[in-house]
């Protein structure tokens, strides 16, 4: 369902020398995988899910959305893509400050036109993240967990083909961050694709697919393809 | 609370809500810009209608008063101020009976003290209901022809009530009538007839307020309409060199001197209402830039949950229209007050005849002043929204993480 073609993300800098953050990636993801990625800190882990988001355009190589090449799509159709189809926890803080939890979560509702209001699916989410007490607090009142918490329930509220994490866990504690990858687990049994970055060890314990980049090229370390006994 | 769906509009709100600050200076702004630029429309607009107004109602070509008082008089029609002068002969007679005058028509100017009923002097006019031509033609609805001894027609600006009365030097006058505005010194002006003005002249130097005139015929200007042919300025000479203690002011030159200024007042409103069109598009974009700068992440955060940019651009627009029409109603509606409240403090300062326009044309002038409001908002918006169009997602978001 996601396909990359020998993806490349060259960033230039002020001299006259460039640096390649994302080197000829391939990968094929289907539907239902769980895979997870790790490397260290500045090896092009975000520059490839940006590009995979559609937010950052690749320097040469391509993206496959369900066979269609994302990159060559108007602003229109890429949005919809965005908004519909993948569901991203961009790395950091992420929430929008002007809104409350609730608004933020249900955010994407209102991109995609709907007519629904959207609160009630965004309740959900957050009784599911459990942190629906929240609802009308603002980002700036809430720990760094629980903002991490709310952007995952904002990336499933249009329930996404592909949820793409980066780093989903990085503010938690041990037990927190255990409960949010079962999470991710009871998703992706659900049949939603899920690929996560992260630079801790432990968290590959999850997912059928385990991937090792360094240096802007991924390599698999290994790959149930049918057992996804690991959660 | 929350319960609404999160249209363009809702966002933009929230948006402005939480910018608290940013909003009210940006509103402050906009209320500034528009509050000049109806101010000045309306200015511009009351001049010209007041001077419009004047000049195809004054009817005479040419007045003639005493020597010295020219200013005097032009200060009674056009800045209320309230003087007495008497012309030393009864000229009315000799005058009607030149050649080329079609009519003569005299009137008796007596400057009371601050009566109770205003807050300007009021201007007590004798005028003869006979001959009279000017007067006349601001009493559309009014037969002065009736008017009777003791007897007044009030400005508009005078505040007596109908069939009440109005107490000057000692004496109640009733008041018949009340004229419309005439965008004039008539506003605060309280007419009579010359019977009645002549008896107010006794019980004001009774009063000891004025000095006694000479002879028992007083009056003070002398309002004179030629025969077609007649070149004013001619007859003028003619007067002054017959009667050297007199003073001919030439209706034409006045509203020629009027224009003049008019025209100064004019340039200066649209000099300054430019300016400041400059001065208001340059802060609010150089504050929406930044602003859209720092809000970069915010706006790449809405891109990576699946905004267009087009969506992107309705949002900032959004909020610059909510900011711009209630900055220009605020400016409009403060403006209107101001305008209103001290409009005749503005006629008397500036001294020229001074007419508001109506309702319906203010109401328009309100809605271009709103229009150019939101036009200077859109166009000081424009950079920043076509910046916003260009700039690469992810960048946007990573430049404040
Ligand atoms: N806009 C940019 N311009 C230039 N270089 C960049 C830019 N963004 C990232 N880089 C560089 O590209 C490399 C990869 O960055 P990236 O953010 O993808 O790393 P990462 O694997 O996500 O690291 P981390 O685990 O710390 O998040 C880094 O060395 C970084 O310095
Ligand atoms: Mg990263």
């Amino acid at each position: 369902m996601l396909e990359l073609k020998q993806l490349k993300r060259v960033y230039a800098s002020d001299d006259f020398s460039s640096f390649t953050a994302v080197d000829n990636v391939d990968i094929n993801i289907m539907t239902g995988d769980f895979v997870s990625i790790i490397g260290r800190s500045g090896s092009g882990k975000s520059t490839m899910l940006n590009m995979i988001a559609g937010l950052l355009r690749p320097t040469s190589g391509k993206i496959l959305i369900n066979g269609a090449d994302l990159w060559s799509m108007n602003d229109k159709d890429m949005a919809k893509i965005r908004n519909s189809k993948i569901g991203y926890v961009p790395q950091g803080l992420s929430l929008l400050s002007n809104l409350t939890i609730l608004d933020n979560v249900r955010l994407p509702f209102y991109l995609d036109k709907r007519k629904d209001n959207g609160i009630d699916r965004a309740k959900k989410l957050l009784e599911e993240m459990r942190i629906q007490s929240l609802a009308q607090r603002y980002p700036a009142q809430l720990s760094g967990g629980e903002m991490r918490r709310v952007a995952i329930a904002r990336a499933l509220v249009n329930n996404p083909e592909i949820l793409i994490a980066d780093e989903p866990t990085a503010d938690m504690d041990e037990e927190t961050s255990e409960e949010v990858m079962k999470l991710f687990g009871r998703i992706n049994s659900e049949g939603i694709t899920i690929l996560l970055v992260t630079h801790e060890y432990d968290i590959t314990n999850y997912g059928n697919r385990i991937y090792k980049m360094s240096s802007g090229k991924l390599a698999e370390k290994y790959h149930l393809s049918e057992s996804k006994t690991m959660y | 609370m929350g319960k609404q769906r999160l249209t363009t509009f809702a966002l933009a709100v929230k948006n402005l809500r939480k910018r608290s600050f940013r909003t009210k200076s940006l509103i402050v702004v906009v209320a500034v810009f528009s509050f000049v630029m109806f101010c000045g429309g309306l200015l511009t607009q009351s001049l010209s209608l007041g001077k419009n107004y004047m000049s195809g109602r004054m009817g005479a070509d040419i007045m003639i008063v005493p020597r010295g008082c020219a200013l005097s008089l032009q200060n009674t029609l056009l800045r209320s101020e309230s003087n007495t002068f008497y012309l030393n002969e009864n000229l009315a007679e000799e005058i009607s009976v030149m050649p080329g005058v079609e009519q003569a028509s005299p009137q008796l100017y007596i400057g009371s003290l601050n009566a109770a009923c205003c807050t300007v002097p009021v201007q007590l006019i004798g005028f003869d209901p006979e001959t009279d031509f000017t007067i006349k033609s601001w009493m559309k609805n009014i037969d002065s022809s009736k008017l009777g001894f003791g007897e007044v027609v009030t400005g508009s600006r005078v505040n007596a009530t109908l069939g009440g009365q109005v107490w000057f030097f000692g004496q109640p006058l009733k008041v018949v009538a009340k004229l419309n505005d005439t965008g004039m010194g008539f506003d605060s002006s309280v007419f009579m007839t010359l019977e009645t003005a002549q008896y107010m002249i006794k019980a004001s130097q009774e009063a000891a307020v004025h000095p006694a005139g000479n002879g028992k015929d007083h009056i003070s200007a002398l309002f004179v309409r030629l025969s077609g042919a007649e070149d004013a300025a001619e007859a003028a000479k003619l007067i002054i060199s017959k009667y050297p203690q007199t003073d001919v002011v030439v209706l034409k030159e006045m509203m020629l001197h009027i224009s003049t200024q008019l025209h100064n007042i004019k340039d200066l409103a649209y000099g300054i209402q430019g300016l400041l069109w400059i001065v208001s598009v340059l802060v609010l974009a150089v504050v929406f830039t930044v602003s859209a700068n720092e809000r970069k992440r915010e706006f790449g955060l809405l891109l990576a949950l699946g905004a267009t940019r087009k969506k992107l651009e309705g949002l900032l627009i959004a909020e610059i229209l909510i900011i711009c029409i209630l900055g220009a109603i605020c400016g409009v509606i403060a403006a209107s007050f101001i305008m209103y409240e001290f409009r005749m403090l503005i006629a008397v300062s500036l001294g020229l005849p001074y007419m508001q326009p109506s309702i319906g044309s203010a109401i328009i002038l309100a809605a271009v002043s709103l229009l150019l409001s939101v036009f200077t908002g859109v166009i000081s918006c424009l950079y920043s929204v076509i910046r916003i169009g260009r700039a690469e997602t992810q960048i946007m978001i990573r430049e404040y993480e």
